[in-house]
């Protein structure tokens, strides 16, 4: 069992998105439609205070565990602070894969995150951002599966620990 | 147990405090001599992965290391606080110890300006005078840390 932590700056728009995908509560052979996507937990609401708290978001088929994280500007950091860590405290790095989102990310969906979130103008930042998801959909669901893949293949070989998001074939 | 001494860079007034807490430093007087011999002091940006670097095990084998935190230490704290407990790593094996709150964030802003062509020299000279003013407090830090019985935390996230 793997825990399998999505990435992006706030932690409320591309990788609940991912994680939404992941566990196949959005579909993967078409674009959801807007209510669809503003149905996902979480999804458009954290606040700032939440950035750096572990949001579980459920369990995939497998068993592995799915969370989210906003990590603000530690793009660079997080992943290498994190595997460190993880060497020190003698935590496998089989059981855990750090995913960034943020390359998937497109322009309106960066401009609406800011509206919505940091400045709270929800009534044009919301559709911007789902302008956003529904333009780059597949980007995720691509990210997505390479993760899937990526837990397949290294999972016996007990690679894991974070997912290079130029692996994605976005 | 393990001490984390964080600061922005990782390799500034972490270092000394760490080096205090492992008797690399003895709380003699202020040396700029010491202070650039110290392990890891000043690395370049380029050099900083973001993973702690190791400086030693102390007197009771307790590992010692620094962290950048990148002026962004409350966030930084929270994450590692949230990642060792999704694993169920007791808080007592991980001390966090803030050593930015000494020191003047522009400490990272001279530290990325080294970057610059021939600013390296100037970058460091400025650097070592922001870290002189906090050089006894980051010394005692760091005796402070080596004092702290085990399994009882002094400092918290």
């Amino acid at each position: 069992m793997v825990k399998i932590i999505y990435h992006c700056f706030g932690g409320s728009h591309s990788s609940v998105l991912a994680a939404g995908i992941h566990l196949e509560l959005l579909p993967s052979n078409r674009v959801p439609s807007a209510r669809e996507i503003l149905d996902l937990a979480y999804f458009d609401t954290q606040q700032s205070f939440q950035h750096g708290q572990f949001q579980f978001m459920g369990k995939d088929k497998f068993g592995n565990e799915i969370y989210t994280i906003g990590r603000q500007s530690l793009g660079d950091i997080f992943e290498p602070m994190l595997t460190g860590l993880a060497e020190i405290l003698q935590i496998p790095s089989s059981e855990f894969l750090l995913v960034n989102t943020l390359p998937a990310v497109n322009f309106p969906m960066k401009l609406g995150g800011f509206l919505s979130r940091a400045l709270k103008v929800i009534w044009i930042g919301r559709p911007l951002v789902l302008l956003g998801v529904q333009h780059s959909y597949f980007k995720f669901v691509n990210l997505v599966n390479s993760v899937k893949e990526d837990i397949q293949d290294k999972d016996a070989a007990g690679e894991l620990s974070f997912f290079s998001p130029g692996d994605a074939r976005a | 147990m393990n001490f984390f001494y964080c600061c922005g860079s990782g390799v500034h007034a972490s270092v000394i405090a760490a080096s205090a807490h492992l008797g690399i430093l003895k709380g003699e007087e202020y040396s700029k001599r010491n202070v650039l011999s110290l392990p890891f002091f000043d690395l370049p940006p380029s050099q900083i992965s973001g993973r702690p670097l190791f400086l030693g095990k102390d007197e009771e084998g307790n590992g010692v290391y620094t962290l950048p935190v990148m002026n962004k230490k409350k966030i930084c704290f929270k994450i590692i606080r949230g990642f060792s407990d999704l694993f169920g790593i007791p808080r007592e094996e991980m001390i966090l110890i803030d050593c930015e709150k000494y020191v003047s964030p522009l400490i990272n802003q001279l530290h990325i300006f080294r970057t610059l062509p021939g600013m390296k020299s100037l970058s460091r000279k400025l650097i070592l005078i922001l870290l002189k003013n906090a050089y006894f407090k980051l010394i005692s830090q760091g005796r402070k840390a080596r004092r702290a019985d085990s399994g009882r935390p002094f400092a918290k996230a």
